[in-house]
């Protein structure tokens, strides 16, 4: 069996038939996973900051104060579509990250938190940076 | 990691590897001598096929370390690196197959022969016959971790980089294992 296996590796080797790959294709694809894993985590925050946009268009506070017509008004208008998407980016963000370097030795635990974290931090810095502009613009008008 | 000596220096799997990425195919001979015994066995517990099937297994290990070579990075373990290509083999064969159980056969060299009275020995032999069986009916992955802990020596550590899970959980895959073992033992449950 010893030999007979070494040669028939080594005859695919020496003939061309096996090839090692090149060391670019691995960068490539180490590269591609953490961009992937970057545009989704981005892509969910910016989602949120979206969906927040839309909720402070609808004037919630206002709106109450109509009683159940604003209620319904509110559930209805609500941005649950970019909340759904936001939740379904952020987990696809968090099975391409366990997938870059030695991330599969933490749990499924510190991945999650390490996620939730990331979109948060980027949606609330997106929101902030927005609301500045507002009051920016909005001095700019006066 | 597995040593050679050659002209008295000791040449890590990693320094072989590095070389064969820097270009010396040759030096591949080495990788296969060194691996392919263990390999095999280890194969052999999970699919347990014939010797041929399992080869054709073994042989694809080889040739896929081969092609993604240049992908291994030489500061980690290269025998972690090569059961986990043998592990995804031996998964994707037994998908193939739709495998679900495995026969282990008896091997001698796990038997101790020396101070044992001839009872004994037969009532050890029988034993771990027994659990060998009883190995069988495991699922997967308690199959996996406890071939990679008890036949093949892997500390908590190469068995993480080999299945892809974190460390801890290799103690509570470990533990479960055994608990099904012993419950398995008891009930005398074959197939």
């Amino acid at each position: 069996m010893v030999k007979k296996l070494k040669t028939k590796i080594i005859n695919k080797i020496d003939s061309g038939e096996v090839k090692m790959k090149p060391r670019w294709h691995f960068w490539v694809r180490s590269a591609g996973i953490k961009a992937g894993a970057t545009i989704t985590i981005m892509t969910a925050a910016v989602l949120i900051a979206w969906a927040t946009y839309l909720v402070e268009l609808l004037k919630p506070k206002e709106l109450l104060e109509y009683g159940d017509l604003g209620q319904q008004i509110i559930l209805t208008d609500f941005p649950y579509l970019a909340g759904l998407a936001s939740v379904f980016l952020a987990l696809i963000g968090g099975a391409l990250y366990s997938r870059v370097g030695e991330n599969y030795k933490k749990t499924a635990r510190i991945i999650g938190l390490t996620i939730a974290v990331a979109v948060i931090a980027v949606a609330v810095g997106l929101i902030v940076v927005r609301r500045w502009r507002e009051l920016e613009i909005g001095l700019w008008l006066i | 990691m597995v040593c050679a000596a050659r002209n008295g220096q000791v040449v890590t799997d990693e320094e072989v590897v590095q070389k064969v990425q820097g270009g010396e195919k040759e030096g591949y001979v080495k990788v296969v001598e060194r691996y392919q015994k263990k390999l095999f066995w280890y194969l052999q517990r999970l699919i347990n096929q014939p010797n041929e099937e399992v080869e054709d297994v073994l042989q694809d290990v080889f040739i896929n370390a081969y092609t993604n070579l240049k992908g291994f990075d030489t500061r980690r373990k290269f025998s972690s690196w090569v059961y986990r290509i043998a592990h995804n083999k031996a998964v994707d064969y037994m998908k193939k197959k739709k495998l679900k159980t495995t026969t282990i056969e008896d091997k001698e060299e796990f038997f101790e022969t020396n101070e044992k009275l001839f009872e004994e020995l037969a009532m050890e032999r029988e034993r771990a016959r027994e659990v060998k069986k009883t190995i069988e009916c495991l699922e997967g992955k308690y199959r996996e971790v406890i071939v990679l802990y008890c036949y093949d020596e892997k500390s908590y550590e190469d068995i993480s980089e080999i299945l892809h899970v974190p460390t801890g959980h290799v103690g509570v895959l470990l533990k479960r294992a055994k608990e099904k073992l012993k419950k398995l033992m008891s009930k005398n449950y074959y197939y």
